[in-house]
């Protein structure tokens, strides 16, 4: 009896481990990706300080001063209007609405880390903290005049959103 | 190094085994780190990152993870499954090889796969690190089940907590003239010590070979595949040497 169980059981292993693979492997080939949900218009609701080295100038302010933001991301021409515009065509995937296209972004990891690239060559690395349908949540080391780590707040939205806000 | 099992193994072939294993599993997770942004010589922190993922809804990456998760576990279990299923029916040194020609195959596929093909998609990177992970499990089974689980490479937890208890007992006279110990001491120090270089050389090496350090890690491993068949091969001759010159004793 305890023989049967046993071989029963050792199947059941087998069975167990096929259908667990079967069930990851389906989701990642056929869920709603975390690439295509990033494509779209993305309109940026603030940004904030979400950790500070301690530094008492700093310590007490949770919103960043666009003094910091815009040198935080002079180095990117496409996202300084606050609207960020993810686009894909076939293999390529670029940052659109802005002149110059040759700035990419890939994701990386389990999708959780966005590269920017301009001419292949890395420009900024963002740690996603939240990605749905809505909103988008970034992370970006700071390294400025405040050494820390900002979050970036992002809605998803079009241009008749983004004119609204202004 | 591959050629003999469990109890049969020296020291010197669990240090020789563990340190080029460990070399080339520190060389794999710092390449993956810096082509994927994910560690693909361990699971543990996977495990800790499903259970978050899952808990934040994060159906898509929470299945990436255990995907990766489960390709370890395969590795691991399909170079276990080939090492007792192939005893008595092929040579213990081919049996050994086949989960490292296994290993090897999936580096070389990552390798190549970046070298030709690779279009820096979310869907290629998750495919690739599950290769890794394979690749790693296979590894890991490797050296676990034909030293009797006295040697494993991939990941450091256990044994830096290993390393940290023998550090301990050594604080007492006795131990430190314990054969056994010391020589535990040594093999978990070498491979500390290895996987660490073959990190380091991975991050240097990754500067200027970029995407074809996989086929250094793979050179590597052809070491450990062809290190037992030279040895196997000056046996052999020797003993025909012997037996052409002395035909009576046959």
């Amino acid at each position: 009896m305890s023989i049967i169980k046993r071989k029963i059981l050792s199947r059941f292993n087998f069975i167990f481990l096929a259908l667990l693979l079967f069930v990851a492997t389906t989701m990642v080939m056929f869920y709603e990706s975390p690439e295509r949900m990033l494509e779209g218009e993305w309109v940026e609701q603030g940004w904030y300080f979400e950790k500070v080295e301690n530094n008492p100038s700093f310590k007490k302010q949770a919103i960043i001063h666009d003094e910091i933001k815009t040198a935080a991301i002079a180095h990117l021409p496409p996202l300084q209007d606050g609207l960020w515009h993810f686009e894909r065509s076939g293999n390529d995937n670029y940052v659109a609405h802005h002149e110059d296209k040759r700035y990419n972004w890939f994701l990386k990891g389990r999708g959780h880390i966005l590269e920017l690239r301009k001419d292949d060559k890395l420009v900024e690395s963002f740690v996603i903290h939240e990605l749905n349908r809505n909103e988008l949540i970034l992370y970006l080391n700071l390294d400025l005049q405040a050494k820390g780590i900002a979050r970036i707040v992002l809605k998803k939205g079009g241009r008749v959103n983004y004119a609204e806000k202004i | 190094m591959l050629r003999k099992y469990s109890n049969h193994r020296t020291v010197q072939d669990n240090i020789k085994l563990g340190a080029l294993t460990a070399f080339s599993a520190g060389m794999v997770n710092v390449a993956s780190v810096i082509v994927f942004f994910s560690f693909t010589s361990n699971v543990t922190g996977y495990y800790a990152i499903f259970a978050q993922e899952i808990t934040k809804g994060n159906w898509y990456q929470g299945a990436v993870v255990l995907f990766w998760i489960l390709l370890f576990l395969v590795g691991s279990m399909l170079s276990n499954m080939i090492i007792i299923h192939g005893k008595g029916r092929f040579s213990t040194y081919l049996t050994h090889s086949i989960p490292l020609g296994l290993e090897i195959l999936s580096i070389l596929f990552v390798g190549i796969y970046l070298d030709f093909f690779y279009k820096d998609s979310l869907q290629e990177t998750e495919v690739l690190v599950g290769a890794l992970l394979f690749a790693m499990g296979l590894q890991n089974g490797l050296t676990a089940t034909i030293s009797n689980f006295v040697v494993k490479t991939t990941h450091l937890t256990g044994l830096t907590t290993d390393l940290a208890i023998l550090i301990s007992m050594f604080t007492k006279e006795s131990n430190r003239h314990n054969k056994a110990l010391v020589d535990k001491f040594h093999l978990l120090l070498s491979i500390v010590v290895s996987y660490v270089a073959g990190g380091l050389i991975s991050g240097l090496s990754f500067a200027f070979l970029t995407y074809k350090t996989f086929y250094v890690v793979c050179f590597v491993l052809l070491i450990i595949g062809f290190y037992d068949y030279y040895k196997l091969y000056i046996i052999k001759k020797q003993y025909l040497q012997r037996h052409r010159q002395d035909p009576v004793s046959v």
